[in-house]
């Protein structure tokens, strides 16, 4: 029950409480170049849960050989990133070997790994010290808030597409930045930081 | 004169027309979340202009004639050896700055703005090329940063590098990532004015090409699978011509559409009418039956012929039937 509590928990921390998107700042070019392309949504959402989850609990494991414990968060920002680098290269070939993929799902597994929010969630475990049902969660967590985010922003720009009365030139990006600031606004106050005092 | 222009050119789409941060939307995350003030985003548009210079230089040396999924890798193991050496020093010489940055300088390694530059750029062109993008981009987003950071640390703190300003009222909410959002939507707006003023043939909203919006998040999977994916291109002009047909037929399909509606609101009488129409045209293979009737009637005519011609061959005189019949003996 304690297990799954810790998964729980963790992964609705990643997702609402502090979502990584709209709270930290992570993988929101990501998210905001996809909220354009919605009809990739839910293959890029299956191969960042699939990074984050697996690098988030390799890493976790990698932390506790005493060895790498031991060194500094310069060094472990360094073997987090040689993790996402090593799985990238496995899922490439294994993708490019055993499942004949095209061009395109490579290309897609190479965004998918190399974005702020996979890289980010290993470094806050290391520094929340999280356990290895908390870094599943955590994982899967931040998989969910790329959808959360790519839903809400895309259902945003729809209206905001449909919307003649906007100013020619807040018409594009400088709405869809402003926009994005508001849900940004909203996910603070649900995570209860204080935002005008 | 001409080379000069065309350098000038590109300087001018890669740094303004199409800025990174603007326009494109890309490496968002360390403007954010870490330009909290003019001194940081100063330090931040150096650590980015030179991360991208060296590897897109790195980029148009080296990686050419190597394939796409390994040159993504690269530019990561690229980005590293740039960053690593800052974190040390950051680390040592300046630790403040390196609390604030927190987990934000190694995640400069994984910047999608390094990933789209090189992969668009470095590997398609020669050096110069590749190093006059660079020094645009990086200049430009450094601006931008620059800009964020010193309107952030006005508004939320109430300061310029840290010279206190005496504001009675500050905004701390600046300090969230909303508030670099919102000055970057405030900065893009009046970047894209200006645009719009000297430059009318330029069209900004080209960098984020936004075609697909409109459509639907859910789809079939192979449809989902077999769809392109460039995420290190830009808009073209072949994306907007798409668009405008797009809407050309959409505004077609929804006149006769609208057509259509009114018909049908009408009483169901003609709906009735219709399928008796159809009856009608579904008579005209019974054409085939006439014709048969035809035939059968010219049959009918040729047997009562030959029905008249044995009554008339029986009326004949018994005579003439014995000579008939001699002829035939002898």
């Amino acid at each position: 029950m304690t297990i799954f509590l810790e998964l729980i928990s963790a992964a609705f921390y990643v997702m609402l409480f502090q979502n990584l998107i709209f709270n930290g700042g992570y993988g929101i070019s990501e998210a905001v170049r996809m909220s354009a392309k919605p009809r990739q949504l839910v293959p890029m959402a299956i191969f960042i849960t699939y990074f984050s989850t697996l690098v988030s609990v390799a890493c976790v494991l990698l932390d506790r050989i005493p060895v790498i414990n031991a060194l500094n968060e310069i060094m472990h920002a360094i073997i987090f990133i040689a993790v996402v680098g090593v799985l990238y290269c496995v899922t490439v070939a294994a993708v490019l070997i055993y499942g004949k993929a095209s061009p395109r799902t490579v290309r897609r597994i190479g965004v998918a790994a190399f974005n702020t929010l996979v890289f980010a969630v290993p470094l806050i475990n290391y520094r929340s010290a999280f356990t290895v049902f908390e870094a599943i969660g955590s994982g899967v967590g931040a998989g969910v808030a790329f959808i959360i985010a790519v839903v809400l922003i895309n259902s945003g720009l729809k209206r905001l597409d449909m919307n003649k009365s906007i100013p020619k030139c807040f018409k594009g990006t400088p709405a869809m930045f402003i926009y994005v600031a508001l849900l940004s606004l909203a996910f603070i106050g649900i995570s209860g930081n204080s935002v005008f005092i | 004169m001409s080379k000069k222009n065309s350098v000038f050119k590109r300087i001018l789409n890669s740094a303004v027309i199409k800025n990174p941060l603007l326009f494109e939307a890309v490496g968002l995350c360390p403007v954010v979340a870490v330009t909290l003030s003019l001194r940081l985003a100063v330090f931040l548009a150096l650590v980015t202009a030179t991360e991208l210079i060296v590897c897109e230089l790195l980029a148009s040396l080296l990686l050419k004639n190597v394939r796409r999924y390994w040159r993504v890798l690269l530019y990561v193991i690229f980005s590293i050896g740039v960053i690593f050496p800052v974190m040390l020093m950051t680390n040592k010489f300046f630790p403040d700055m390196s609390i604030n940055f927190g987990v934000y300088l190694p995640l400069m390694t994984v910047n999608s703005l390094v990933a789209l530059h090189c992969e668009r750029v470095a590997v398609k062109n020669d050096v110069k090329n590749s190093m006059i993008d660079a020094v645009s981009a990086s200049m430009s987003y450094g601006a931008v940063a620059i800009i964020t950071g010193l309107f952030r640390e006005i508004f939320a703190n109430g300061s310029i590098g840290g010279i206190s300003l005496g504001l009675n009222v500050t905004f701390p909410a600046l300090l969230t990532p909303f508030g670099g959002l919102l000055i970057i939507g405030f900065l893009a707006a009046a970047f894209k004015s200006v645009i719009n003023r000297k430059y009318p043939d330029a069209s900004p909203d080209r960098a984020f090409d936004t075609s697909e919006v409109t459509r639907s998040v859910r789809g079939k999977w192979r449809e989902l699978m077999n769809d392109e994916l460039d995420p290190y291109s830009f808009g073209t002009e072949d994306a907007f011509t798409r668009i405008r047909k797009e809407k050309r037929a959409e505004r077609k399909l929804e006149k006769p559409q609208e057509v259509k509606e009114e018909k049908t609101e009408k009483p169901k009488k003609e709906k009735v009418k219709k399928p008796k129409k159809t009856k009608k045209t579904k008579e005209a293979p019974k054409r085939e039956p006439r014709a048969r009737q035809s035939d059968e009637r010219t049959y009918l005519d040729d047997f009562s012929d030959m029905l008249s011609e044995l009554e008339e061959y029986k009326n004949r005189p018994e005579e003439t039937n014995a000579e008939e019949k001699d002829g035939d003996g002898q």
